[in-house]
């Protein structure tokens, strides 16, 4: 049986969209989203661990109610690092019992539905290509904190994952998701930027290809609130000992941003 | 409703929406017109009943080459700091150019940005209140 808020989570980074994905992932505790993930365990199976040998074994160990996941895919298949697959049609027994969200293109064709049929509880993911928009050159970016294009596409996979964690049901995190696409969708079409409209198209691309499979009554766990430091406080001693340590400005100002990001590290991985 | 109103109408959404304003509606002559365009083109009483006639079928339309064409432009378009990930079966990063290509070559992935487009259309149409 399924243990309740326990989640695996596989994030390939050997290219620039994976790599955005893995990014995304480890916000999924920040206070805006999951909120430090109280009463979680969450496994991340990162870059080189993000491959089937490893997610089966993790899987068979945690025994998690929910199993996400960002990676490249097709109809029938998802992949890991270096596009080694990690489920495809007819192969996915493992997942039984699990809520499982896909962000990766097109697995909500047929591996979607599959997996519910094989006895996971729900499926929510995309039934053609997930595309977004990102800033030029291509690479590695965190899209919530350094790509400003990228961040409309990656926040709501986020808000969906931090409403399950949060103890909400299938259906009202697959909402959730919708709405926050309509959101940005919204504020990026009052934008004169130029290229805004490129944002919204492939925004309304993703929304309207997401779908949700299984039981929209589901859910994978409930949230406990812990206490822990505000981000200003661990930002406030890296400031100080910046300080203390160069005696100028700059040197606060980059220990106040290191402790900052420090502490989203810290509530991330807890 | 009358040229006026029509005006008035899309002056207000384009102010409120103004990513709108540069996508391309219709051909007029050899000329791919934006939304943008229309409008200056209804203020001056330039071809007004194609712009009125492009503005109500907006989405609409069943003419795929024509549909092609701008969906094509739409892509062309895009700024070149700009590029879109796709988390498919490869690794890939495309331009606009690269998507307008893939549209006019009428490869899987295009027939797709066609359809879309056409689908994006219809979402203007009704953040337009049409």
């Amino acid at each position: 049986m399924p243990r309740e808020n326990v989640a695996v989570c596989t994030a390939p980074d050997f290219d620039p969209a994976t790599c955005y994905g893995k990014h995304a992932f480890a916000h999924l505790c920040d206070p805006q989203y999951g909120d430090g993930c109280g009463g979680w365990e969450i496994h991340a199976l990162e870059g080189d661990r993000a491959v089937r040998e490893r997610v089966l074994r993790a899987l068979a160990l945690h025994d998690p109610k929910l199993f996400f996941g960002v990676g490249h895919g097709s109809e029938d298949t998802f992949t890991g690092q270096n596009l080694e697959r990690l489920f495809w049609v007819c192969n996915c027994r493992e997942l039984a019992g699990r809520v499982v969200y896909l962000l990766s293109c097109l697995t909500g064709a047929k591996l979607g539905p599959d997996m519910v049929a094989k006895g996971a509880l729900a499926y929510v993911g995309y039934d053609r290509e997930y595309m977004f928009v990102a800033m030029f050159p291509p690479m590695c970016r965190d899209p919530i904190t350094e790509d400003r294009y990228a961040y409309a596409f990656f926040d709501p996979p986020l808000v969906f994952l931090a409403t399950l964690i949060k103890g909400g049901t299938v259906g009202d995190a697959f909402k959730a998701m919708i709405d926050r696409y309509n959101y940005w969708m919204d504020l990026w079409s009052r934008s004169g930027e130029e290229g805004a409209e490129h944002v919204v198209f492939f925004l309304k691309w993703d929304r309207d290809h997401a779908v949700v499979y299984g039981d929209q009554s589901a859910v994978a766990g409930r949230y406990v609130p812990t206490a822990r430091p505000a981000i200003p406080g661990a930002a406030l001693v890296g400031a100080v000992m910046g300080y203390a340590l160069t005696n100028t400005i700059e040197g606060a100002v980059v220990g106040f941003m290191l402790g900052a990001a420090l502490d989203r590290v810290r509530r991330s991985r807890a | 409703m009358t040229v006026e109103e029509v005006v008035q109408r899309l002056e207000k959404a384009l102010r409120e929406r103004p990513a709108l304003a540069r996508v391309p509606i219709t051909v007029i002559g050899n000329r791919v017109v934006t939304l943008g365009e229309a409008l200056e083109m209804l203020r001056r009483g330039e071809h007004v009943e194609e712009v009125l006639r492009a503005l109500e079928t907006l989405g609409l339309s069943n003419e795929y080459e024509k549909l092609r064409l701008l969906a094509a432009e739409f892509f062309r378009r895009m700024p070149p700091h700009m590029r879109v990930m796709v988390l498919g079966g490869e690794t890939r990063a495309l331009s606009g150019e690269e998507l307008a290509e893939e549209i006019l070559k009428g490869t899987e992935l295009g027939k797709k940005l066609v359809e879309e487009f056409r689908s994006y259309l219809l979402t203007v149409r009704a953040l337009l209140g049409g």
